[in-house]
């Protein structure tokens, strides 16, 4: 069966949505200037899904709408990886981390959950399977010498293959 | 049209710039994060727009939030044991960003093709433009090609074989 374009539209509309997503960053106690910043995000990203709905929901376009929808769980999967990172590197170097990445971090998840409820198992596990080969560094892709950027430092570490 | 946010305005708390070295690659990923230079190319990319006050207020917290981000990466990442992973995780970065482009720029199109133009969305594609090309010095030109392909690549066989059967049928 084809994913609707309605059905997605649906799930972001729920009132329940921002407050899955609001209720991370309680969770991890943000202070409430960052809490506003945690409602722009969700607001932002709510926006955005709903405008790939309204310019993607039309009869004929399912096969771009599915591809725009599984590009936006890779995005949401690279900023969860990311944002849980600067917590966790922050903790390990510094002792302590700004509560928000962690927030961040937490509403990029439940974000992501919505998403892939309506993505492919085969397909999800893809994506998956990309997002964490290349965050780990482990993926091909970045396993050759680079070309020499003239603005490089000497120092820009790569994956060069032994 | 009225001005855009300067670093000082932003609400959001810095990491320490002082700290980063400008020649180790976290200190090159902050100084593509300031927020000046991209205030500079957003406002020049929307100068054109007919943007809401609401719709500038929005783009400037995008700007914002995105600067913030880069700079956090950063700094968590600054002792030069941790270039090896930073590499990745800025090419990972890139490719988030280039989605949101992406995304962007398809709603765009379709909305340009089927209904009113929508300025707001043009703007956010013209910063998530600005930002891309901030992070794009930090990656091999070689990457970059090879991430950009694999993505293409990839989204391309996504689709599940009922798409394929009503497709064909």
């Amino acid at each position: 069966m084809m994913v609707s374009a309605s059905r997605l539209a649906a799930l972001v509309r729920d009132p329940e949505f921002a407050d899955t997503v609001l209720a991370h960053g309680a969770a991890a106690a943000v202070s409430p200037e960052d809490m506003s910043r945690l409602t722009a995000y969700a607001s932002r990203r709510r926006s955005a899904i709903l405008d790939v709905c309204d310019a993607l929901g039309a009869e004929g376009d399912e096969d771009d709408f599915y591809r725009t929808l599984a590009a936006v769980w890779l995005e949401l999967r690279f900023e969860w990886q990311r944002y849980n990172l600067v917590s966790n590197y922050g903790t390990v170097r510094h002792g302590f981390s700004s509560p928000l990445p962690l927030a961040l971090a937490s509403a990029s998840s439940a974000l992501m959950a919505q998403v892939e409820s309506l993505l492919d198992d085969a397909a999800l596990a893809r994506l998956a399977e990309f997002a964490a080969q290349l965050i780990e560094g482990t993926h091909g892709l970045l396993s050759s010498e680079p070309a020499q950027d003239p603005h490089a430092s000497g120092r820009v570490c790569c994956r060069a293959e032994e | 049209m009225s001005h855009i946010v300067s670093p000082l305005d932003s609400g959001l708390q810095s990491p320490q710039p002082n700290t980063l070295e400008p020649d180790t690659l976290a200190g090159r990923l902050w100084a593509a994060g300031e927020l000046g230079p991209i205030d500079d190319l957003m406002t020049a990319a929307v100068s054109s727009l007919k943007l809401s006050d609401a719709e500038l207020a929005d783009l400037r917290l995008y700007a914002e939030e995105r600067s913030w981000a880069i700079q956090a990466l950063a700094e968590a990442f600054q002792q030069p044991e941790d270039e090896p992973d930073l590499y990745p995780t800025i090419a990972s970065f890139w490719l988030e960003l280039r989605f949101d482009w992406q995304r962007h720029n398809e709603v765009m199109n379709y909305a340009a093709t089927r209904m009113t133009p929508l300025p707001r969305v043009v703007g956010h594609g013209a910063v998530s433009s600005a930002i891309l090309g901030r992070l794009e010095d930090l990656l091999s030109p070689q990457h970059r090609d090879q991430l950009s392909q694999h993505a293409i690549h990839l989204l391309e066989g996504v689709l599940p074989a009922s798409y394929h059967a009503a497709n064909s049928s």
